[in-house]
């Protein structure tokens, strides 16, 4: 049978697989030729290539961001959804809120979303803090989200959503009073906009222009990565952490050993980190 | 993906298999009733991911974990437990597991697990 353009090769997933490390950390089965044959013909489709040989070339190179910009979409995971791990927020509104104001921290309150996707997991951090709003009243909040993905940032900057999105994990209530309804899209309040930042960034790389953080949710990217690529990512944002700050992982996930920076904790059924 | 589910019950078994099933995942499974078979199975079948129950007769889930350190086999492990206390995540964490999903484990918190493996 003639080999076919569009099938990738088993040396060609090895340069592939070495590229998304090189470029996201995200650490593919050079093994799982249908998989990563699956995530990247749409690349060849958007980008006018006619074989996984001329997209690795280009990659190679690195010169064209917007062929970059569309192989790292493709080989990152996006799942994401408003209130993910609900003890995540619970743990958020009843212990971590209540004790920064009680410590009389401030008077500004930055919250980082590290790995946001598509912004839900911010704007679900904005409809609690809504909630604590009393409690809150003298603190200016500042939240960033980061992801590596420019497609992620860019939706996640509109914070416009499908029915289907909303749906997920929100309440009708929560729908009605945070969204605003446009043609067939749930457009996010005009405030909440405005009080997240959200900017394109690789995790693994340099983080020096970041403020340092109180609050940080580093949520379901860790296992993406390889072991040393894991302990890097959570030494980034140890040194953006604020001392006695909070990070919170994925509700099963486990920090790599080598992380001495923060120490565990339980409240309101989940881990939380603190740094020490 | 092959994925090894290591657990003396075979009731858990079929419950995690359904889980794994039910969140989307094509998994090929592959079955073991303690640690020592499922260190056979991990040298046999080489299991992508390897979804494993604490307390076993025979070898213990983390026994088993701590064998592969030793024994230099790499491999992604996560604990399926119904408990999970401080000490065992701290264990778990120097043995190198990557996560531990302890009850109740829904749907929702086995998928978010699992995800980044397939
Ligand atoms: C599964 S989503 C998690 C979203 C959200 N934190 C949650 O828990 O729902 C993982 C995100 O990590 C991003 N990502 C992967 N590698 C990254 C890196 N090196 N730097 C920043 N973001 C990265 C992906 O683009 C993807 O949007």
């Amino acid at each position: 049978m003639a080999k076919s353009v569009f099938r990738v090769s088993e040396s060609e997933a090895e340069k592939l697989v070495k590229l998304a490390r090189r470029y996201t950390g995200v650490a593919l089965d050079s093994g799982r030729l249908d998989f990563i044959q699956a995530r990247l013909l749409p690349v060849l489709n958007a980008c006018s290539l006619e074989c996984f040989a001329d997209l690795i070339r280009l990659l190679e190179v690195g010169e064209s961001d917007s062929i970059k910009n569309a192989f790292i979409d493709a080989i990152t995971t996006h799942e994401t959804y408003f209130y993910r791990e609900p003890s995540a927020f619970t743990l958020l509104k009843n212990t971590i809120i209540p004790r920064y104001v009680r410590d009389g921290r401030g008077p500004v309150l930055r919250i980082c979303s590290a790995a946001c996707s598509t912004g839900q997991e911010v704007y679900s951090i904005c409809m609690v803090l809504d909630e604590l709003s009393g409690m809150l009243d003298q603190v200016r909040i500042r939240i960033d989200g980061y992801d590596i993905s420019d497609a992620c940032i860019s939706t996640a900057r509109h914070g416009s959503y499908t029915a289907y999105e909303v749906n997920r994990g929100l309440s009708l209530v929560d729908v009605s009073k945070y969204f605003e309804k446009i043609g067939s899209r749930y457009v996010i309040v005009e405030r909440f906009r405005r009080m997240a930042k959200f900017k394109t960034l690789n995790l693994l790389g340099e983080l020096g222009a970041m403020p340092a953080y109180d609050i940080i949710f580093c949520r379901n990217i860790m296992n993406y990565f390889e072991s040393g690529d894991r302990v890097r990512l959570f030494r980034n944002l140890a040194s953006v952490t604020v001392q006695g700050g909070v990070m919170i992982a994925g509700g099963a996930e486990i920090l790599p050993k080598e992380i001495k920076e923060f120490e565990s904790h339980h409240g309101d059924g989940c881990v939380y980190y603190q740094r020490v | 993906m092959k994925v090894l589910i290591v657990d003396d019950s075979a009731v858990m078994r079929l419950m995690v298999k359904k889980i794994v099933k039910a969140a989307g995942f094509d998994a090929e499974f592959v079955e073991a009733e303690d640690g020592i078979q499922g260190l056979e199975k991990i040298e046999s079948e080489s299991p992508g991911l390897v979804l494993c129950d604490w307390n076993m007769p025979n070898m213990t889930g983390i026994e088993l974990l701590e064998k592969l350190r030793e024994v230099g086999i790499s491999v992604n492990f996560g604990f399926v437990t119904t408990e999970a206390s401080e000490a065992m995540r701290t264990r778990a964490r120097e043995a190198g597991a990557k996560f531990l999903v302890s009850k109740p484990f829904t749907e929702e918190s086995m998928r978010s697990a699992l995800q980044p493996y397939f």
